[in-house]
């Protein structure tokens, strides 16, 4: 079962051929929703209101990540971003520390935000950090400026394990287990999580082969209900012995793995590759090599070739994973 | 309002000096749909009545003085990759907003409450005089010699959150203007608790400060002072339409899971069973049970009326299902 988020009021009252398939697949089977939409009944809205002035934030950002960036961070499956600090990364992944505007429940592990920072008062929940993939990182909102050290500070001691510096901007320490802010900290554990999905998906797995494999049994899906690849050809292929880039189409992979909701990024990308190159059988050792020995003639080394072929495979994967 | 409109809004908010009347519209109407369609239950309106002077009056609260001014509208900009995701984060903003509202006006009552009850309840006693009022330093009768209070905000907020909940201020579902009941036992509960934690006197400014950080309660004007005796929690049963409104309301505040998991366990499901249908561990159910009672919790008066809510809830939500 999956656990999308519910719709909001304006399409629980839409007509069912103004709403998307997945959304229509949702209330039919949320208890949620279809309590809400047998007792909703349309009557008109008002929509005339004065605009307001507000007070302009324009500052420039450079377009480098770095220590406190701050990134709006897609999400499988989701439309809301998870906004986060950045605190370590490199070319594939990103250590981020979720960002809440709910900081009546900050603790001794998050780190107060001005209002100046990004227009509204937050936390860098330093507790709750997590690893996203690069590609995740959909756009740089904020730079945390001189806060940004205090964050690496807290971060460095979550890590070590160490005590807190008493000058930092937190909030109140947790003295006992009927706190509320524990549950608050398990929600906002649970919010988090699906954005490290991604980056734990494939830090997990030593080849594409292992990732099919792994993620086929966490769904749950049967060999023969995956369209995209023959279920004895997919037998091959998770056992690595399938020449992926000779006996899959690109699309056929791309199909495959977004249908496993793995998402298209350059670790991926990096995966199939290796996964290509492992498996590559070339045609000319199957079809020439007797001939070429019989003369006394052996083949050229092809591994630049092979390289390119399966770099140039693996990228049109993504790409097509992109569309 | 499409998606390419919204991102294109999105993108230019920050530096904006003023609101796109598009995205003001918009959320004119998460409001106007949420008042008329019953998102917000009448007893939730200023006066008790939705009309459109009070759908006017929430909604200006909420987009001028929450959204604009406090910066939150960015805040949902931030977090909303689609008009969709604005939407229903837009409702959940103004459901928050609306309950919020009606606790705050009561902070003014809740400190004079506090004072009345450090100085008529003979497990108080005042230690140090001062003044003003505000500044009398209070603790348990039966301390000998005990110290003023001279630690930090923070320690003094962490020792009012380890206390745990507290419902200190409740509605009457039957009055005919909004009018909160305090929960005397469990002010007391918490007065008492706070100064067992700290093990030092406390001002009522200290505890003006706590009710502020740890109730979401806004400022208390210390100066000020309400004599109204306490009120009683009503036990009537609320009207059905009333009823309905309110567990409507918080089936709108529940996500799907728990949904599932009160229809669950109001159809006592073991929770090993629950956890198997759901695909999640018996923890996940736990908690979602915890966060079900606080919502439960937050729209009811009495323990009565829990009860009858959640009855409530779980017939519209068995409506035209099967059981599980």
């Amino acid at each position: 079962m999956t656990w999308t988020n519910c719709p909001s009021f304006a399409e629980l009252l839409a007509a069912d051929a103004d709403l998307s398939d997945e959304l229509r697949a949702h209330i039919a089977s949320c208890r949620r929703c279809q309590a809400l939409k047998r007792h909703l009944s349309p009557t008109e809205v008002e929509s005339a209101v004065e605009p307001l002035e507000k007070e302009s934030q324009r500052r420039e950002l450079g377009p480098e990540p770095g220590l406190g960036s701050v990134y709006a961070v897609r999400g499988p499956r989701s439309d809301e971003y998870l906004l986060a600090a950045l605190v370590d990364w490199d070319g594939e992944e990103a250590v981020v520390v979720p960002l809440s505007d709910e900081v009546r429940n900050a603790t001794d592990w998050d780190l107060l935000l001005e209002p100046e920072l990004l227009g509204y008062r937050a936390m860098a929940e330093v507790w709750n950090h997590g690893t996203v993939l690069v590609e995740q990182l959909s756009e740089k909102i904020a730079e945390l400026g001189e806060r940004a050290a205090a964050l690496e500070a807290l971060y460095a001691a979550a890590l070590d394990g160490d005590e807190l510096a008493t000058t930092l901007p937190v909030g109140p320490r947790i003295l006992s287990e009927i706190d509320p802010r524990n549950t608050f900290q398990e929600q906002e554990g649970e919010r988090a999580a699906v954005y490290w999905q991604p980056a734990n998906q494939l830090a997990g797995v030593r080849s594409v082969f292992e990732l099919v494999r792994v993620q086929r049994d966490e769904l749950d899906i049967a060999p023969e209900e995956l369209g995209a690849v023959e279920p004895g050809a997919l037998e091959q292929l998770e056992a690595g012995k399938l020449d992926i880039g000779n006996q899959v189409p690109v699309a056929a992979l791309a199909e495959l793995l977004k249908r496993l909701q793995v998402a298209a990024s350059r670790r991926l990308e990096q995966l199939i590759a290796a996964a290509v190159v492992a498996t590559y059988r070339e045609p000319l050792e199957t079809r020439m090599a007797l001939p070429r020995r019989r003369r006394g003639m052996r083949k050229p080394a092809q591994t630049v070739d092979r390289e390119r072929f399966a770099a140039d495979y693996a990228r049109k994967v993504v790409e097509e994973m992109e569309q | 309002m499409t998606n390419d409109e919204y991102r294109d809004i999105r993108s230019r908010y920050r530096e904006d000096t003023q609101l796109d009347s598009r995205l003001a519209a918009e959320l004119r109407q998460i409001a106007s749909r949420l008042v008329r369609f019953g998102g917000l239950p009448s007893s939730y309106a200023p006066y008790r009545v939705w009309n459109k002077e009070a759908e006017e009056e929430v909604f200006q609260s909420w987009y001028a003085g929450r959204l604009v001014n406090s910066g939150q509208l960015q805040a949902l900009l931030d977090r909303a990759a689609t008009i969709q995701a604005f939407r229903r984060l837009g409702e959940r903003s103004l459901r928050q907003h609306v309950l919020n509202q009606r606790e705050r006006s009561q902070v003014q009552n809740l400190y004079s409450r506090t004072a009345e009850l450090l100085r008529d309840d003979a497990e108080f006693a005042a230690f140090v005089e001062a003044a003003r009022p505000q500044d009398i330093w209070w603790g348990l009768a039966v301390w000998q010699d005990p110290p003023q209070f001279g630690g930090g905000d923070n320690d003094l907020f962490a020792a009012a959150w380890s206390l745990g909940e507290f419902e200190i201020i409740r509605y009457r579902a039957d009055a005919k203007k909004l009018a909160p009941v305090l929960a005397a036992a469990e002010l007391k509960r918490f007065v008492v608790g706070l100064l067992d934690a700290v093990t030092a006197l406390l001002t009522l400014s200290l505890f003006a400060r706590v009710f502020e950080q740890r109730f979401d309660l806004g400022a208390v004007q210390l100066d000020s002072f309400d004599v109204e005796g306490p009120e009683v929690a009503a036990d009537e049963a609320p009207d059905p339409l009333e009823l309905e409104q309110t567990a409507l309301a918080i089936i709108a505040e529940l996500n799907r899971r728990q949904a599932e998991v009160l229809l669950g366990t109001g159809a006592e499901e073991t929770m090993d069973a629950m956890a198997a249908r759901l695909e999640c561990s018996v923890g996940t159910i736990v908690n979602e049970q915890r966060r079900i009672g606080s919502i439960i919790e937050r729209h009811a008066e009495t323990d009565d009326q829990r009860g009858t809510l959640l009855r409530k809830v779980l017939d519209l939500l068995h409506e035209g299902g099967e059981r599980p």
